[in-house]
């Protein structure tokens, strides 16, 4: 991931296609994917303006939005909750394309 | 804010609810109390089959299945819960409810307890609108006097949703998905032994996730018997999967209220018992016997 302008395509819905992961690496594919059934899967929207809409299963299984900002420096992807400065959480790029993107925490 | 949250805001009695039912619980774990009800509940349950293709319209003997199977597991007599790994076999806990089709409808009239809705949608989103005619799914039956379970095609895949205690009367019960429902005709691997159901009635008995829905290690699911876990797990994980400082043994995904697949998940713990036997004593007192 270069550290200038993201590519268009990095702004659109991602939803976590856990089957794919492997080891610490979380795989994200485009909200089209052709996605089997899930108990609940996360989502996070990377928008243009730095606005980020997340989504994750709630208490009863119910999908459950929260907004925030996200941020790319290099090869990290932070992810910020409303009004904090603080990161929500850090992340790094494994690989990206326009139908694939691999994430993993940077912590791990 | 979290749709769960929204609700108690939006319906202070739910709140209160929710609050009273909490209080209830921590007096009887405290107490170490079994609970106000006989050996066995059994609850009369009604499942409605909205259906726009015959491959939805799911047959009696698919729904009898889920009601054997929910009956093994909420009674414990699950074969596979000789998977749980030995450390936690001792936690291992008949929740002392079953399930049983309804024999009589909210008029009096005999009934298979399976009631077949047309709807002309192709799937639901997660927003109660199969729990009403009035958006193409079907009306429950009193939720104080029945279990409503609405079977159907979810949108976007996801295998079920439910709703806790002391919640909307008009919108109680759990849905699920239908081809994750039971463990014969259209049920479909890996979610083809009725865990669905199993994990969906959890919550409408008041358990949560056993990642507490937070993914920072702070939050709690109420229950000192399950360890703290960081994320839901998914598919079918090797043990032990440590998370949350919580090795050796780490997250106890075999239990019903993780996301494992159908064959991961084998039990429920003493103290998820205990919440779910205070919410048949609370909110939930009316129904069963």
């Amino acid at each position: 991931m270069p550290s200038d302008a993201p590519p268009d395509w990095l702004h659109q819905r991602w939803v976590h296609s856990h089957e794919e992961d492997h080891g610490d690496e979380m795989v994200f594919r485009p909200a089209s994917f052709p996605f089997p059934p899930s108990r609940g899967r996360r989502s996070i929207e990377l928008g243009k303006d730095g606005t980020l809409r997340g989504a994750r299963p709630g208490p009863t299984d119910r999908s459950e939005g929260a907004e925030g900002r996200w941020q790319i420096e290099g090869e990290r992807l932070t992810l910020f909750s409303p009004g904090s400065q603080s990161p929500a959480q850090a992340l790094v790029i494994v690989s990206a394309s326009a139908d694939r993107l691999v994430l993993r925490s940077a912590s791990g | 804010m979290q749709v769960h949250y929204r609700l108690l805001e939006q319906d202070p009695d739910f709140r209160l609810r929710q609050a009273e039912l909490e209080q209830r619980v921590n007096e009887r774990l405290m107490a170490g109390a079994a609970g106000l009800r006989g050996s066995v509940t059994t609850i009369p349950a009604v499942v409605h089959v909205v259906y726009r293709t015959s491959d939805e319209k799911v047959a009696a003997a698919q729904v009898k299945s889920q009601l054997a199977a929910l009956n093994k597991d909420y009674r414990a007599t699950n074969p596979d819960r000789s998977s749980v790994p030995p450390v936690w076999l001792g936690l291992v806990t008949d929740a002392r409810v079953q399930f049983a089709l309804a024999t009589r409808d909210p008029t009096g009239k005999k009934t298979a307890g399976i009631v077949y809705v047309p709807t002309t949608l192709g799937s639901f989103p997660a927003d109660d609108s199969v729990k009403a005619k009035a958006t193409g799914g079907a009306d429950g039956w009193p939720s104080d006097r029945y279990l409503n379970v609405w079977v159907c095609t979810l949108a976007d895949g996801l295998l079920g949703y439910a709703q806790f205690p002391g919640g909307p009367p008009k919108t109680d019960g759990v849905v699920v998905l239908n081809r994750a429902f039971g463990t014969t005709g259209t049920a479909t691997a890996p979610f083809d032994l009725g865990r669905s159901a199993t994990h969906e009635i959890g919550h409408w008995l008041n358990l949560r996730h056993v990642w507490s829905d937070t993914e920072d290690c702070t939050g709690s699911d109420f229950v000192a018997d399950t360890p703290t876990q960081q994320h839901p797990n998914y598919g079918q994980p090797r043990f032990p999967h440590v998370s949350c400082h919580n090795g050796p043994n780490g997250d106890m995904f075999m239990n019903y209220m993780d996301y494992v697949d159908d064959d991961a998940m084998f039990m429920f713990t003493a103290q998820q018992v205990v919440r779910m036997q205070a919410s048949l004593d609370g909110p939930r007192s009316s129904i069963g016997k």
